[in-house]
């Protein structure tokens, strides 16, 4: 198993509570923030951010605002009124898978 | 570890890098999608080991993209403005079909259908399928001009690609009942061969309105794209 990767399925969830923290990101700041955030034991692939930045835009969860920054054009994403409902519910989801997992983990036969 | 930012030549270096991994990059569109996250990549490698030539720094940056390259932020952007033009699609459709339009296209439709109908009923066969003709001349007329225009514009192809795509089940559609009226008009008794011209002018008659509102959307984003771009070229 590639330890270094985001679970699937959770990478809409960091996704939307980066941008729940920070405000407006820009992709390379989110696989920055990911990286550091996790002290290197976790990393978001381009090839998964962007499909995933790309469909929540389509879905209307964020908005993009460009700017200039360092002679080059940078491309930022914010929540918009319903990522920010959105990112509440997945975080609970998350959590709740979590604690569901951890109990999974822990689970032995009573008779086994 | 300092801080490396690059300046205005360097960025040319990378633009000219990217270029060369597939023509498809070169497109204004994604080339603003891709260069400020390889360049953050470039700054931060440089960054990390200063002894590291551009050009070394760039071979790393683009490996640690993965197996695919660029071509996953690329399809990427392709397939969200396919969906954004799909959706813009659908929504004009419906908005045509609610409007005054559809009573004119109507109107048209029953008139066309009618002429149809009295040509045929008098004998003149040679006149019905000039008729038929003229359908799709009037069509291939309305979708001509923006082919020319946005199909060679540097700035636009992607847009326009994307619409094409996004348009193209209605357009199979209407070369589907084109098919239909040539072959169904020689076969069908002379009532039905009518309707169907009419109901084939109302259909195409409403996706050239919502294509051109589509290329006008079209238009309108290259046009930004364009401006995007020289401002970043400045």
């Amino acid at each position: 198993m590639e330890r270094g990767k985001i679970i699937k399925g959770s990478l809409t969830t960091v996704i939307l509570q980066l941008l729940k923290n920070n405000g407006k990101m820009y992709g390379y700041e989110m696989t920055k923030a990911v990286r550091e955030g996790s002290q290197g034991s976790m990393a978001i692939t381009e090839a998964a951010l962007y499909p995933a930045l790309h469909k929540l835009e389509e879905e209307g969860m964020v908005v993009t605002e460009t700017a200039m920054v360092d002679g080059r054009l940078r491309k930022y994403y914010k929540l918009s009124r319903q990522g920010s409902k959105e990112s509440v519910s997945q975080l609970q989801m998350l959590e709740e898978r979590m604690a569901a997992l951890k109990k999974i983990l822990k689970y032995q036969l009573k008779n086994g | 570890m300092a801080d490396r930012c690059l300046n205005k030549e360097e960025l040319l270096v990378l633009q000219q890098y990217i270029r060369s991994r597939s023509a498809t990059f070169a497109e204004p569109a994604i080339m603003l999608e891709l260069l400020d996250h390889f360049a953050c990549k470039v700054e931060a490698t440089l960054a990390e080991n200063g002894k590291l030539s551009l050009e070394e720094a760039m071979k790393q940056a683009h490996q640690s993209f993965g197996i695919k390259g660029f071509a996953s932020l690329a399809e990427g952007f392709k397939i969200l403005t396919i969906h954004k033009y799909k959706k813009y699609f659908t929504t004009l459709l419906h908005k045509k079909l609610c409007s005054l339009h559809t009573i004119g296209l109507l109107a048209v439709a029953l008139l066309v259908g009618k002429v149809q109908f009295y040509l045929q009923i008098s004998g003149m066969d040679g006149w019905t399928s000039t008729l038929r003709m003229l359908v799709m001349v009037v069509y291939a007329m309305g979708i001509f001009p923006y082919h020319r225009r946005l199909g060679r514009n540097k700035f636009a192809s992607l847009y326009y690609e994307a619409a094409l795509i996004a348009g193209a089940g209605q357009f199979i559609w209407f070369v589907m009942a084109q098919f239909v009226l040539i072959g169904g008009g020689a076969v069908l008794p002379v009532f039905w061969s009518s309707a169907l011209l009419g109901i084939v002018v109302f259909g195409s008659g409403l996706h050239l309105l919502v294509y051109q509102e589509l290329m006008k959307q079209v238009a309108c984003d290259s046009e930004e794209t364009a401006q995007t771009w020289q401002q970043a070229s400045s």
